[in-house]
């Protein structure tokens, strides 16, 4: 008799702390959605985004505004969100420890997605992929694809040290690979004649080649592809859900392909910068 | 103080990278620190620094004779790595001339300075011997085409070293305590055929304790000092008004 009334009570006691439980973890729930960061931006009717200046990612016109594709992209989130949008330019050096620290609400600013960062921060799914292209002298390279630059009478040109030159030595194994201590030296020795063709991180292959059609010619292939993400804080859910569902969207329209190719396959805005 | 300006001229293009090298000997002995210096086409830069500071551990990296444990090597576009073709094409493109002048004993100065560009550069016998009349001539021991060695002088001799290296037609030449071990006064005539180069464009890296060929005809100074650069300047700022204490005091050593 005794035994029984013990089991009966610890059985009460035990749905009762079960109840007490779920109503504890319902709290917490309602706690985490408004603390999440996109309530916080609906609150305040304000988007924050941290960002660097890196042309053409990120630049001032000549009336000291801030264009470029990240900012486009910012701006028409914001837009699709129904709130205002605040730029908060940050050092590119410090601006995962500023995310973390609470100065704005994402990273809008063609951050590759590494896993270095990753265990820092939270990543969306890419909304664009940038990468190495090839930049060719258009006479010795004429009708070639860009498989015949794997060859062992071909030679090409990358910075020391650069993903570049790590892509042309993945991708162009049997060519000879010359290296250079900056860009604008390289792009001389394709100039020049003296390679065939450099590797470089896009945007520099199409705008050289815009600068000067009649010597250079770009190769429209990415040579080695580096996803283009989103940065926010770990552990909201919410956040990320939402931006990852919005990158979708503007994927399937589109847009962000037009935009990219607007500012990384043409020069036609640097008239707005200079 | 007036100072000779020197009369070749250098370009923008960089021909030397040499990029957060580190070389340790067993010890462990740190010879080159994180080392990065940049040399221009045309430019002569002199390396002083007391001895065991790396300055020769480096010359001898910038060719591939030591290899480094890590950091970057480039020379005119190529890098220095694990591909054996880049390898010889930076030995054919740097000369360099040692302390010692190791000539072959038993060949004479033509025979010597002919073996390197018949067997590297695949010249016949007589495109060769006509090249090392001329560079013979260029050194100033023209007349000794058929003596051997040994019956030269030790500055001689330095002068077909610097003849031999030439010969391969470099774009860089390392010169390693090429005077050190000269008499006082033949110093002077191989400092005047590297003079010479110097006026002509060639680009070079010099380790050397001649102060006063420094000055007069290199355009930079790099004071090394355990495998690292204390102070690097145009000559004329870096003899006249040195930043660093310790270069001062090494000056003064030295000076």
């Amino acid at each position: 008799m005794k035994r029984r009334s013990t089991v009966l009570l610890v059985g009460l006691a035990v749905l009762l702390l079960s109840l007490a439980q779920s109503a504890v973890a319902g709290e917490i729930q309602k706690k985490l959605i408004a603390e999440s960061t996109i309530e916080q931006i609906n609150k305040r009717g304000t988007l924050r985004v941290g960002m660097d200046v890196f042309v053409p990612y990120a630049m001032k016109d000549k009336k000291g505004e801030l264009i470029g594709l990240e900012i486009d992209v910012a701006k028409q989130l914001a837009k699709d969100m129904g709130v205002k949008i605040e730029f908060v330019p940050t050092k590119w050096s410090g601006i995962i420890p500023s995310l973390i620290a609470g100065k704005f609400d994402v990273i809008i600013g063609g951050m590759t997605l590494t896993p270095e960062r990753n265990m820092k921060i939270n990543f969306t799914t890419p909304y664009y992929y940038t990468g190495q292209g090839l930049l060719a002298n258009k006479k010795m390279t004429e009708g070639m694809g860009i498989d015949d630059f794997n060859k062992p009478e071909i030679t090409l040109a990358a910075r020391l040290g650069s993903t570049a030159a790590v892509a042309a030595k993945a991708r162009f194994p049997k060519a000879t690979l010359r290296l250079f201590d900056d860009e604008p030296a390289a792009v001389q020795e394709v100039r020049n004649g003296r390679v065939h063709a450099m590797v470089a991180g896009q945007p520099l292959p199409s705008h050289s080649a815009a600068t000067a059609p009649e010597l250079l010619v770009a190769y429209p292939e990415q040579l080695m592809k580096e996803p283009i993400c989103f940065g926010i804080r770990k552990g909201d859910v919410d956040t990320l859900n939402f931006f990852n569902n919005w990158i979708e969207v503007v994927k399937s329209k589109g847009w962000v392909e037009e935009r990219y190719s607007y500012w990384f396959g043409s020069t036609e805005w640097q008239s707005l910068v200079q | 103080m007036e100072r000779e300006t020197s009369t070749h001229s250098i370009g923008d293009e960089v021909i030397i990278i040499a990029d957060h090298l580190v070389k340790t000997f067993p010890g462990p002995i740190k010879a080159l620190d994180d080392f990065s210096v940049r040399v221009k086409r045309g430019e002569v830069m002199v390396l002083i620094g007391p001895s065991g500071s790396g300055k020769s551990t480096f010359l001898r990296c910038l060719n591939g004779l030591e290899a480094i444990d890590s950091g970057a090597i480039v020379i005119d576009g190529i890098p220095l790595d694990d591909n054996e073709n880049n390898r010889l094409a930076i030995r054919r493109e740097v000369g360099m001339v040692f302390q010692s002048f190791n000539l072959f004993p038993h060949l004479s100065v033509l025979e010597n300075i002919n073996l390197a560009q018949c067997l590297v550069r695949k010249k016949s016998k007589e495109k060769a011997t006509e090249t090392t009349k001329a560079l013979l001539n260029k050194v100033g021991v023209g007349e000794k085409m058929h003596s051997y060695p040994d019956d030269l002088s030790g500055g001689q001799q330095q002068r077909v070293a610097i003849a031999r290296a030439l010969a391969l037609r470099p774009k860089v030449m390392l010169f390693d305590e090429a005077t050190s071990a000269l008499d006082p006064e033949m110093i002077g005539e191989v400092l005047d055929v590297m003079r010479t180069l110097a006026e002509e464009g060639m680009t070079m890296v010099v380790v050397s304790h001649e102060m006063g060929f420094a000055r007069e005809v290199s355009d930079r100074v790099v004071f090394m000092d355990a495998g690292r650069i204390v102070e690097e300047g145009a000559t004329e700022d870096f003899f006249l008004q040195p930043v660093q204490e310790r270069t001062r005091e090494f000056l003064r050593q030295i000076l």
